[in-house]
């Protein structure tokens, strides 16, 4: 069926970039992965924030 | 970070601390994918005070202070990393402390938990993260499970491993 082949494609294409980004992460270095850290925790902290701001502009 | 272990290795030097090892996310970054967390784990080896039989961080925090750390709650913040202090608190840590290895964190040397302990101190502490990250070791293949399963075997620790999906 056309569907199946459109999705087996896609499914194919999203393992590819799953093993693509596995292997970028694993070849980090430990400083880069650290720094990596940081960044998620400021993008969190940045979310938090907007969130913060979006319920009082609710209220 | 830098500062943080900085302030750790001169905590050594000076006798404050008998030896250290990091633990926790930060070590286990070292061998695996990042892993987000808040803070910088250190288990200490520390001996009580003289005329004391009780163990005391205020010495530790006292030096960290002067050694630039702001102490917040039961954290020393250095920069943007909260440093949490843990006291080697049973054999297991212990050993994992003695059995630690030197890397570099830059030009820095430290020391952190091998994979096996990490995994091993995360069964032992049961959050479904701990879980998770003893998962990301053996999907990663980064943990000798010869060498997990004998320590799994020395502090009884096999019926936690069911809760890992990924345990062989």
């Amino acid at each position: 069926m056309k569907g199946d082949k459109v999705n087996q494609e896609r499914l194919e294409y999203v393992a590819k970039a799953k093993a693509a980004y596995r292997r970028h992460a694993q070849a980090m270095t430990w400083e880069e992965k650290i720094a990596s850290i940081v960044r998620m925790r400021n993008a969190s902290k940045i979310a938090k924030a907007g969130g913060a701001v979006l319920r009082k502009a609710e209220a | 970070m830098k500062e943080a272990l900085e302030a750790l290795n001169a905590l050594k030097k000076t006798g404050v601390i008998e030896g250290y090892a990091i633990g926790g996310a930060i070590a286990a970054t070292f061998y695996i994918e990042a892993v987000n967390t808040e803070d910088l784990d250190a288990f200490l080896f520390m001996s009580p005070g003289e005329g004391s039989l009780l163990l005391s961080l205020a010495p530790i925090y006292d030096a960290l202070r002067q050694l630039g750390g702001v102490v917040e709650g039961e954290y020393v913040r250095f920069g943007e990393w909260p440093l949490q202090l843990l006291p080697a608190y049973k054999p297991l840590v212990e050993e994992a402390i003695k059995n630690a290895q030197s890397v570099k964190y830059g030009e820095i040397p430290t020391r952190i938990f091998t994979p096996e302990y990490l995994c091993a101190i995360a069964l032992d502490t049961g959050r479904r993260k701990d879980y998770y990250r003893v998962e990301s070791f053996i999907e990663q293949q980064q943990v000798d499970m010869e060498k997990l399963r004998a320590l799994v075997r020395t502090y009884g620790l096999e019926e936690r491993t069911r809760k890992v999906q990924n345990w062989r």
